[in-house]
């Protein structure tokens, strides 16, 4: 251990140690200096100066807004989206989701797509697979049921999972799940309550979809031609992925990272064949979900819109994208009770004066700040 | 507040995780480190020149300039080798447009050293009269010592990281540092806290 005790105030400010306790909330090194100015009570006025350094400097070299760094970064996007010389065959239409900033800048251009993906690993175009094809493919025996009846059916499959299979739709299944996967092809329309079982995931191969599980419950839509598959999730999460008509053993592994979206629930994603594009979106009508303490009213008493924002999010499970800094001065006094969420949404912005928009499954609120 | 976008020394090894990423082709990796990065590097571009619009398309040029060339830059540690990549570009545009010719050498502060000082103390009224001193006096260090100041104080740099990107040699950058101290110790020595504020330990 170094000897502190002999560290002038600019020795302390520019140490390691120090540093990641005052700029970086260390829990250990915070311990660590708690203690020393103890054991040292004269060096109390030398940790002082070393602060105070280190805020000064802070506040000194600080002539940027986070406002003009996101258009900034915003700018960026742009460019290195627009096709160059040096282009690669993978260039991406929109850069993946890694972080809010994104997010906000594509709020901005109002373009959402999830092409990205789906244009990396299906360079040739789409595939549309059907139904027939991907049961005439597969390797283990299947045992195939068909609704033909007038009312939905539910069906309870190997491992006491459950399909509740529309009227007209049919799915296929590996006799005893045998394998270390369980597999299920759907043409049509069924709900599916799945038993967890992380040792074996669940598979559902809707056309050109996968959707993947440990143990959920969710919606399942795909048309006959395979034009079109939609995915609602109503607990749990889930991943969709693209069939890119690979063998199945091959297909069912974890898919590549950044090739899959994950759903989580009241988020919807439809999967349009012709377009070779998926859009993720809320539901129609989020439901508050079962996890949360049975706390349907909502009331605020001149509450920081933060925490509205907060109580929202986690009642529904949603993202909401907005600016906090911007909105850090914006309250709410209200209570809501059992208006569905986007009514909720939009008495909340017109009170505080903003707009909300759904981009990509997200709530993404605009304001000029309150 | 430099808390918000302090770069960890030790956070090297993730952003060359995110660059080489990056390399193979990942926009989300590129991304992020540029998001990591945006604000340090504007702050210190900001050591060089006082236009602003010149600062951002630098930057912009650059990060593009990365991205397409990604497969040819062998980097070892990345928050150096922008910082580095800022202050060379910077200086290669003044050389080029010579709209502003800023010698290597300027020791003298320019005039928009005093806006920066009266901003601070308009934007930010809570800030207390020993702090806008100090503020007071890096601003007007001369503009060596300043960079100096920014990289060891700033971005946590050591002398010998400093002494690479400024091109000098390790004991230029102590006394570049030593010199600043003296100057900013008139400020901060005259300093009388209260011994309640140390505890309140800014996590």
């Amino acid at each position: 251990m170094f000897d502190y005790t002999k560290y002038r105030p600019e020795d302390l400010a520019a140490d390691r140690s120090f540093r990641s306790w005052k700029l970086d909330g260390d829990a250990e090194d915070a311990r660590f200096w708690t203690e020393w100015i103890e054991l040292h009570p004269h060096k109390q006025n030398d940790v002082a100066k070393a602060e105070l350094l280190l805020e000064a400097v802070g506040d000194t070299f600080d002539q940027i807004t986070e406002f003009e760094i996101r258009d900034e970064l915003h700018r960026l996007a742009q460019r290195l989206d627009e096709p160059s010389a040096e282009t690669n065959s993978r260039e991406v239409s929109l850069w993946p989701g890694r972080s809010r900033w994104i997010w906000a800048a594509a709020s901005l251009i109002g373009v959402v797509s999830l092409a990205w993906w789906l244009t990396q690993s299906t360079p040739a175009g789409p595939i549309a697979l059907t139904y027939a094809e991907l049961v005439e493919n597969a390797e283990d025996q299947l045992v195939e049921y068909v609704n033909t009846d007038k009312l939905p059916h539910t069906l309870a499959l190997p491992d006491e999972s459950t399909i509740v299979l529309q009227p007209g739709s049919k799915v296929s299944y590996q006799k005893e799940f045998a394998g270390d996967q369980r597999v299920v092809y759907l043409a049509g329309e069924g709900f599916f309550d799945v038993v967890k079982n992380p040792a074996k995931p669940f598979f559902v191969y809707a056309n050109t979809v996968v959707t993947k599980v440990l143990g959920t419950s969710f919606a399942v839509k795909a048309s006959p031609g395979g034009d079109q598959v939609q995915v609602e999730v109503v607990t749990g999460r889930v991943s969709v992925f693209k069939n890119n008509g690979r063998a199945l053993s091959e297909r069912t592994k974890a898919p590549e990272t950044g090739n899959e979206i994950i759903l989580k629930p009241n988020q919807k994603l439809v999967f349009l064949a012709d377009e070779n594009q998926f859009s993720r979106s809320l539901v129609a009508q989020p439901e508050v979900l079962e996890s949360t303490p049975q706390q349907l009213t909502f009331t605020f008493k001149a509450t920081p819109i933060e925490d509205v924002f907060g109580a929202l999010e986690k009642a529904y499970g949603i993202e909401i994208v907005y600016d906090k800094e911007l909105m850090k001065n914006c309250y709410l006094t209200g209570s809501f009770a059992d208006e569905p969420l986007f009514e909720k949404l939009d008495l909340i912005t017109r009170t505080i004066s903003a707009n909300y928009q759904q981009i990509d499954g997200q709530i993404v609120i605009s304001s000029h700040g309150c | 507040m430099l808390k918000d976008h302090y770069i960890r020394p030790d956070q090297n090894e993730h952003y060359i995780a995110l660059w080489q990423q990056s390399v193979a082709g990942d926009k989300g990796a590129f991304c992020e480190l540029v998001e990591a990065h945006y604000q340090v590097l504007f702050n210190y571009g900001t050591n060089f020149t006082t236009n602003r619009e010149l600062i951002k398309d630098t930057l912009q040029d650059l990060f593009i300039h990365l991205w397409e060339k990604r497969e040819t830059f062998q980097i070892q540690h990345l928050t150096i080798y922008l910082l580095r990549s800022v202050r060379n570009n910077l200086y290669l545009s003044f050389r080029d447009t010579k709209t502003k010719i800023v010698s290597i050498d300027a020791t003298l502060h320019d005039q928009s050293d005093d806006f920066t000082i009266e901003k601070a103390l308009i934007f930010e009224e809570a800030v207390s009269e020993e702090k806008s001193k100090v503020i007071e006096a890096i601003s007007g260090l001369p503009k060596r010592q300043k960079e100096a100041v920014f990289l060891k104080y700033y971005q946590g740099l050591d002398n010998e990281q400093i002494a690479e990107l400024m091109v000098v040699n390790r004991q230029s950058v102590a006394n570049l540092l030593h010199k600043a101290i003296l100057n900013l110790r008139l400020s901060f020595d005259k300093l009388h806290y209260f011994i309640t504020t140390i505890f309140l330990i800014g996590l």
